[in-house]
Parts: C-alpha cells; sequence; structure tokens
C-alpha cells in the first residue's frame, strides 16, 4: 500500500516535471522563433534601409562621374559612371526579395524601377548626343526633366525608407512583448515546479524514512525468525529418533540426521524425492494412494498413532521401524511428519527374551515332571521293602529275637512315613501341573466334610464363622488347603480345651480367611521357615508330619493369586490368614 | 471268585508286588491259579496263545516296560470282542487322574491303588475276591 503511494508520488512528480518542462520548451521555441524571425527581418529592413541610400547615392554618383567625365573626357569617369549603374541595378535586384512581405513596398520597388530606368536613359541619351566639353555639361545640367525624376525618386525612397522603418518598430515592439510574456510564463511555471517539487520531495522523503523505519523492524522481525528456524532445525537435527517431513505429494520436505543415520541417505540426495524410497514392498506401492485417500475422505487410520512396520535401507536392507506420524498445516498445505526409530535391537532382544522364556519354561516342565517321575518311582521299591519286612516278621518271625522285631517295626515305621514324603512330593508337584476343572464350590459344605473326615478328639473344637463364600475352584485344591491348616491345628494343640475358628470375610480385592487356633503359638522367627518344603518345627518321631503340608497350601493359595500369612504369639495360638482373589469364570 | 477252574492273569512286572499278590491269594484262600506276564506285550501273547486257558479275570499294572498298562488295555480293545469281554481291574501304583480317566474310558472293571502297607494290601485283595465273587461272570 504504502509502496504504491510512493511510485505514484513519484511518477506524479515525473509527469509534472515532463509537462512543466514541454510546456518551457514550446514557450521557449516560440519565443526563439519570435526573434529569430524579429531579427531577420529587422536585417532585412536594414539592409533594405541601406540599399535605399545605395540606391540614391549611386545615382547621383552615376550623374555625377558622367558630368565630370563630360568636362574632362577622363575615361576613369566613363568606368566609375558604368559601376555606379551596375550598383543601381544590383542593388535593385537585391530589394526585391526583402520587401516581397509587404505589397505595397513591392509596388512602389516597382514604380521605383521604372523610374531609375528612366533616369538612367535620361543620363544614356545625353552622355550619346552631346558633344563634348562645358556645353554638354550646361545641356546636362538644363535637361529639366532630369532634376524633377531625380526628385521624385528621392521622393518615393524616402516614403519606402518611412514604411520600412515603421515596420521595423512595430516588429521590435511585438517581439518585446512576447519576450516579456514568456519570462513571466517562465517564471510562474518555474516557480511552480519549485514548490511543487519541494513538496514531492519531502512528502517522498518522509515516506521512505517510514519505509526505512519498517524495513529495520522487518529485518529484526526476519532475524527473529531466522533465529528461530535455526533453534528449531538444530533440534529437529539433534533429535536421537529420525525425522522425515513429506508434503502432500509424499515427496521429502526434510530429513534430520537421525533420519540420514538411519537410513544412511544424505539429506541432499533424499530432499525432494517421494518417501515411498524408505518403504519395502507391499507398503511403496500403497503409500500414495494412502495419501491420496486420506486427502480426500479426511480419514487416516495411521495419524496420531503409534505402530510398528518396516523400514527399508539405501543398500536395499529391511528392517522394522516403530513410527508415529502427525499432521501439520503450513499456510494451507498439508506436511506429515514422521518420527520412527529403529527397533531392531529391541525385537532382537524380545526374541532372544522370548527363547530365553522358553527355555526357562521347558525347564521348569523338565523339573516339575522330574519331581513328579522320581517320587512315583520311589514308591515301588519302597512298597516292596515294606512288604518284604512285613514278610519277614510273618513268615519267620518266631526265628527272630526281641531285637530283631523291634528293628523290622522301625523299619516298617519308616518306610510309612518315606511313604508320606512323597506323597507330600507329589501332592506338591501335582498342583498347578496338572490342567484343573474349575467348578463352583460350597466351601460351607467342603468345610463340614473335612471336619467329618479329620474327626476331632472330643476335647478340640472347631467353629465356622459361616457363611463361608462359594467360590470357583478346583475343588481338590480347596480341600487340600483347608485340610492342611485344619489337620496342622488339631495335630499340634496342646491345651486341654481347644478351640479352632474358620472364617471367611469379603476384603478389598477378594476373601480374606482365617483359621485360628489356641495353640501352642509358633515364634516371629518361624514365620517365614514354616512355609518352606520339608521344613517341619516339631521332631518326626513325636508329631508325624511331611513337611510338605504348609508349602502345598502356600503354593496353592499362591497359585489362586493370593497371599498367606500368620499372626501368632507363642503359648497361646496362632492364626493363618490367606486371601483369594474373587474369580469369575 | 465264582469261577475257579480259570485263572487269574496278573499283568506285572514287579516281583515283590507279584509275590505280594501271590500271597495274599492264597492268604484268602483263592484257588484260581495265577497266571503273570511281565508286561502287555506279554500278556496279548499269552491272551493269543489257543493252549493256555482264558482268564477270568486281569489284574493289571500301569507303569511296565515295554507296553504299559494303558497300552495294553488299547490293544485289547481292538481285538475281538471275546477279548472284551474278560473283566480287568487295575492294580497300580498310580493315583494319576489322567490314569484314571484313560482307564476308564477304554473301559475297565474296577481301578485300585497298592497301598504300601502289605496287610492294607490284603484288604484290598479282598475286596475284589469278595466283588468277583458275588458278580456274575460270562463264563
Amino acid at each position: 500500500m504504502n509502496k504504491w503511494r510512493v511510485e505514484t508520488q513519484i511518477l506524479a512528480g515525473f509527469t509534472l516535471a515532463l509537462a512543466v518542462l514541454a510546456i518551457v520548451g514550446v514557450l521557449a521555441y516560440r519565443t526563439l522563433t519570435g526573434f529569430i524571425d524579429t531579427s531577420a527581418a529587422t536585417a532585412g529592413s536594414r539592409q533594405a534601409l541601406a540599399a535605399f541610400d545605395g540606391v540614391y547615392s549611386s545615382l547621383n554618383q552615376a550623374e555625377a562621374h558622367q558630368r565630370s567625365y563630360l568636362i574632362l573626357r577622363d575615361k576613369t569617369d566613363l568606368i566609375a559612371r558604368q559601376a555606379a549603374i551596375t550598383n543601381v541595378n544590383r542593388l535593385l535586384a537585391d530589394l526585391r526579395p526583402l520587401l516581397a512581405y509587404d505589397p505595397n513596398q513591392s509596388a512602389r520597388l516597382l514604380q521605383l524601377q521604372h523610374r531609375v530606368a528612366d533616369q538612367l536613359q535620361l543620363l544614356d541619351r545625353v552622355l550619346k548626343n552631346s558633344p563634348h566639353g562645358i556645353e554638354a555639361v550646361h545641356r546636362q545640367l538644363a535637361s529639366e526633366p532630369g532634376h524633377v525624376q531625380m526628385h521624385n525618386i528621392r521622393d518615393l525612397l524616402m516614403l519606402m525608407q518611412k514604411s520600412e522603418t515603421t515596420r521595423l518598430d512595430q516588429r521590435r515592439a511585438t517581439t518585446d512583448r512576447q519576450a516579456r510574456e514568456t519570462l513571466a510564463a517562465l517564471t510562474l511555471l518555474l516557480a511552480f515546479s519549485a514548490a511543487s517539487l519541494s513538496f514531492l520531495y519531502v512528502h517522498i522523503r518522509r515516506e521512505i524514512w517510514e519505509r526505512r523505519h519498517a524495513e529495520t523492524a522487518l529485518g529484526q522481525q526476519a532475524e527473529r525468525l531466522r533465529e528461530s528456524e535455526q533453534r528449531m532445525r538444530a533440534i529437529v537435527d539433534t533429535a536421537v529418533e529420525a525425522i522425515v517431513v513429506i508434503d502432500e505429494n509424499g515427496n521429502i520436505d526434510r530429513f534430520n540426521a537421525a533420519a540420514e543415520r538411519t537410513f544412511g541417505y544424505h539429506v541432499a540426495e533424499i530432499i525432494g524425492r517421494n518417501v515411498s524410497v524408505l518403504m519395502p514392498s507391499p507398503y511403496r506401492e500403497q503409500h500414495d494412494s494412502y495419501i491420496r485417500n486420506y486427502l480426500r475422505t479426511g480419514r487416516a487410520r495411521i495419524i496420531g498413532m503409534r505402530w510398528e512396520t518396516e523400514g527399508r535401507r539405501k543398500d536395499g536392507q529391511i528392517f522394522p521401524i516403530e513410527i508415529s506420524v502427525s499432521e501439520i498445516r503450513v499456510s494451507g498445505k498439508h506436511l506429515f511428519t514422521g518420527v520412527l526409530r529403529d527397533i531392531s535391537r529391541r525385537r532382537q532382544q524380545k526374541q532372544e527374551l522370548a527363547n530365553t522364556m522358553q527355555e526357562l519354561q521347558n525347564t521348569n516342565e523338565e523339573l516339575k515332571s522330574f519331581a513328579y517321575i522320581v517320587s512315583h518311582d520311589l514308591k515301588a521299591p519302597l512298597r516292596a521293602i515294606g512288604s518284604l519286612a512285613e514278610w519277614i516278621q510273618s513268615d519267620f518271625g518266631d526265628r527272630l529275637d526281641s531285637e530283631g522285631k523291634e528293628y523290622l517295626r522301625l523299619l516298617g515305621g519308616r518306610v510309612r512315613r518315606m511313604d508320606q514324603l512323597i506323597e507330600g512330593i507329589l501332592e506338591y508337584s501335582r498342583v498347578g501341573r496338572v490342567n484343573e476343572t474349575w467348578v463352583h464350590v460350597d466351601l460351607d459344605q467342603m468345610i463340614h466334610e473335612i471336619v467329618d473326615l479329620l474327626s476331632p478328639p472330643a476335647h478340640i473344637r472347631i467353629e465356622v464363622e459361616g457363611p463361608l463364600p462359594v467360590l470357583t475352584a478346583e475343588p481338590t485344591r480347596m480341600r487340600q488347603l483347608f485340610q492342611n491348616l485344619l489337620s496342622n491345628a488339631i495335630k499340634f494343640m496342646d491345651k486341654p480345651k481347644g478351640i479352632i475358628r474358620v472364617a471367611g470375610h469379603v476384603a478389598d480385592d477378594g476373601w480374606r480367611f482365617s483359621v485360628a487356633d489356641n495353640g501352642p503359638g509358633i515364634e516371629l522367627r518361624h514365620h517365614e521357615r514354616i512355609f518352606q518344603l520339608f521344613q517341619a518345627l516339631a521332631p518326626r518321631d513325636r508329631i508325624e508330619g511331611t513337611g510338605v503340608g504348609l508349602a502345598l497350601v502356600k503354593k496353592i493359595v499362591e497359585l489362586y493369586g493370593g497371599h498367606i500369612w500368620i499372626e501368632s504369639t507363642p503359648g497361646q495360638g496362632s492364626t493363618f490368614f490367606f486371601t483369594l482373589p474373587k474369580n469369575e469364570p | 471268585m465264582k469261577i475257579t477252574s480259570r485263572p487269574i492273569l496278573l499283568v506285572e512286572d514287579d516281583d515283590v508286588d507279584a509275590i505280594a499278590v501271590h500271597r495274599a491269594l492264597k492268604e484268602l484262600h483263592v484257588t484260581n491259579p495265577l497266571e503273570r506276564a511281565e508286561n502287555g506285550e506279554k500278556a496279548l501273547a499269552y491272551l493269543n496263545d489257543g493252549s493256555k486257558d482264558r482268564p477270568c479275570l486281569i489284574l493289571l499294572d500301569i507303569n511296565m516296560p515295554v507296553m504299559g498298562g494303558i497300552e495294553f488295555l488299547r490293544a485289547v480293545k481292538a481285538y475281538g470282542p471275546d477279548l472284551r469281554r474278560i473283566p480287568i481291574v487295575v492294580l497300580t501304583t498310580s493315583g494319576e487322574q489322567q490314569d484314571k480317566v484313560e482307564s476308564f474310558s477304554i473301559g475297565v472293571a474296577g481301578y485300585m491303588k497298592k497301598p504300601v502297607d502289605y496287610q492294607q494290601f490284603v484288604e484290598t485283595m479282598r475286596t475284589i475276591d469278595r466283588y468277583w465273587t458275588v458278580s456274575e461272570m460270562p463264563e
């Protein structure tokens, strides 16, 4: 806007200046031509005036020289007379163009020529007819018409002279007036021009100052923009992740240093190329239609999401990438920014982890079946030992003394204990190994069945704080769980009046059960150990225990996603707590 | 036993277990002759041997070398109906659910766990004898 105004002003200034110059030129030309015309006319008039004088004096000279010749008969006078006549004729010829401008003067000139010619004829006649000497002179002098003629010529010449002088004066006056008028006009124009140009100058000056001011501001803004751009570029270039920006046609617009490292292309060779060169088939072929489709429908499955795909390096190597694409709009155009990273290493690590997991699972599986097979295979010979010991006792008992019989009795006892141990290990290893069928288990009913089975002695009372929930679980596991806890409580009871309480309540994230007794209690330092395999606290010979029970309980609870702990005051009793999450089938 | 003239076939690899069965049957005054095969393959050979008496009952162990109990059961089932008619009672140390399920799926007449204690074992054998004394058997 500003720009246009200044240029229009300058143009207007130039037009004005040109117009003034043109007017000045025209005026000056007119005035100059006027001067030239006037001076030419003045020169002509002067020449004519001089010629008028010349004609009269030359005629006089011609007459004087003829007179002199007639008296003295000197031939030179005759030559001078002839020269004067020639001069008269030449002057008359000269006058014709000079007086052509005025018909009056031209008519007068014609009259003059006739009179001069008459006078010259008169002179010739006198010279031819008259004898020499004084008489001839007298005759000549006496010839009256000659005098009259000369007077007439003089009058005519004077008239012409006067007319010419008047005309000259008039012309001078006109030229002077014109010159003055021109001068006045020029002065006025120049003053106007000077004023206009001064105004324009001031105006343009101010405009330029304003513009320069604006330019400075603009420059500062541009500098800030450049700085910001540099900063952005630095951020993009130093980013760890590869950044590729493409335009609506899929052509690469920006390619940062990490992208160079990832794909092996130099930024200079990749800018402007289609992004599909970075993709292997079949993505390569599909990409253009993806963009077109998006621009047409505005629907994109990938924008704003993070997903995994494949990239293609300059050397053709295909590698896994993780990429997220975002869209920006700059002055109405779409740009797509892809931030991506090479996940080859991650993939590899994942694979390695999966392999390790598989190996671990295999090992675990082997270990489980190993425990089972070993236990199973141990049982057969154990049974044989037991049977053989018994047969020895029954078949050969009479041949053994009391010590031998005692040894065989001890042998039988150990065989039974070992059988229980093996049975315990089998149970323990079976938990979680066999695919279990989960059904609804009514715990209230189950507890009563267990109590019946255990048939506690008369001094121990088992109380159930019902109602206990119905769970979805494997019934055998639930039975093992409660049976072990209850049988432990019964087995270790040292009070004359034993009370065992079973309770179950809804807790934060499932069920919380407790089995409390008023038995001997367990010292805090043993609280961890009792849940470990083969860690019974009582001597084997006093209380039969396999050391599997609590370990089995813990394993079952943890298999179901719960946890187990004990609170106990030595001498007053123990409470086993365990949680089971609410599991809906 | 309802039928006393025909033998009982014991398929068992363990000698002591075999003795245990032998003693128990003697103790229980079971008069049927006891034939023993060390594994499933030998038991099949016995059954296919025309010169041998057809047993009235088969006592079958599960865990055996060469051919195990389950495999033997499958083989017998593949034979004709007259072999399939012989009642088979599984007598094993295995308490595995899978073994029980497979045995009954194929069609055993009973599944007994060998107790470690011999006296209990005798009781188990007594139960078998009683059952098959009361129960009818195909001739």
